[in-house]
């Protein structure tokens, strides 16, 4: 069996797991729940999946209950990183560097978001000589990930 | 079984208040947290429940539904900030 993959996610990637289970980021989320990959967490990150149910339209029916549930599931499946250091800064949006630090604290092999801020950094030739081991990709582009080295790891 | 393990002082007041919060005391509650860690995760359709059908029934798209959390997750960060620097 392949070691799992260590990563962090996205604050959106747990809320839209929670929304849509069957969607690219419930498939990243369910495969942390198998033990496929390493999710790494900080108190930072578990604050902004639970300030973010607040701000969703109330069509959505995402219920502080609900979020609390998968807040307290989290803890079955992820490694809490106590300590992040802010080494890295982003004046494009302050706060997506703590998911690029928590990474980094973590030796996490990828950073899974949609947002458009971080995504560029992957363009950046500093950033990626200063994280050479660190991707930030998307959930369909990380479960293309988790595709491949499932594959590698048969024909082996 | 009884297993020991060291932990610090700033962990062990945490966790005592948390037990008397709770009624417990340390090791019960100890014991609790660590059966709930144990448990196997709940699957996402369980904890998602009506949510899941809310959003099918929406007719949004995936692709939407995350151009929705970023742009929420923008606007609490906004939040925030200026709330932190009024």
């Amino acid at each position: 069996m392949m070691p799992p993959i260590p990563a962090v996610f996205d604050c959106t990637v747990f809320a839209q797991a929670l929304i849509n289970p069957d969607g690219p980021a419930g498939s990243c989320l369910s495969a942390a729940q198998a033990g496929r990959v390493r999710l790494f967490v900080s108190d930072f990150v578990i604050r902004e999946i639970h300030e973010l149910s607040r701000k969703l339209p109330a069509r959505l029916q995402v219920t502080p209950e609900r979020v609390l549930a998968l807040i307290l599931d989290l803890a079955k499946y992820t490694e809490p990183i106590d300590t992040v250091p802010d080494g890295f800064t982003y004046r494009r949006d302050p706060d997506d560097a703590h998911y690029v630090n928590l990474a980094d604290a973590a030796k996490a092999s990828f950073l899974v978001s949609r947002d458009k801020d971080l995504l560029d950094l992957a363009f950046d030739d500093d950033f990626n000589s200063r994280f050479a081991n660190l991707r930030i990709i998307s959930p369909p582009q990380f479960l293309r990930e988790l595709e491949s080295q499932s594959t590698e790891a048969k024909t082996e | 079984m009884t297993i020991q393990v060291p932990i610090t002082p700033e962990a062990e007041a945490r966790l005592r208040c948390r037990a008397q919060a709770c009624g417990e005391d340390l090791p019960s509650y100890i014991a609790k947290l660590l059966a709930h860690f144990a448990e196997p995760p709940t699957p996402l359709k369980k904890l998602s429940g009506p949510v899941f059908d809310a959003f099918k029934a929406s007719g949004i798209t995936d692709d939407e539904l995350g151009d929705m959390l970023e742009k929420a997750k923008h606007e609490m960060r906004a939040e925030r900030r200026a709330k932190q620097n009024p």
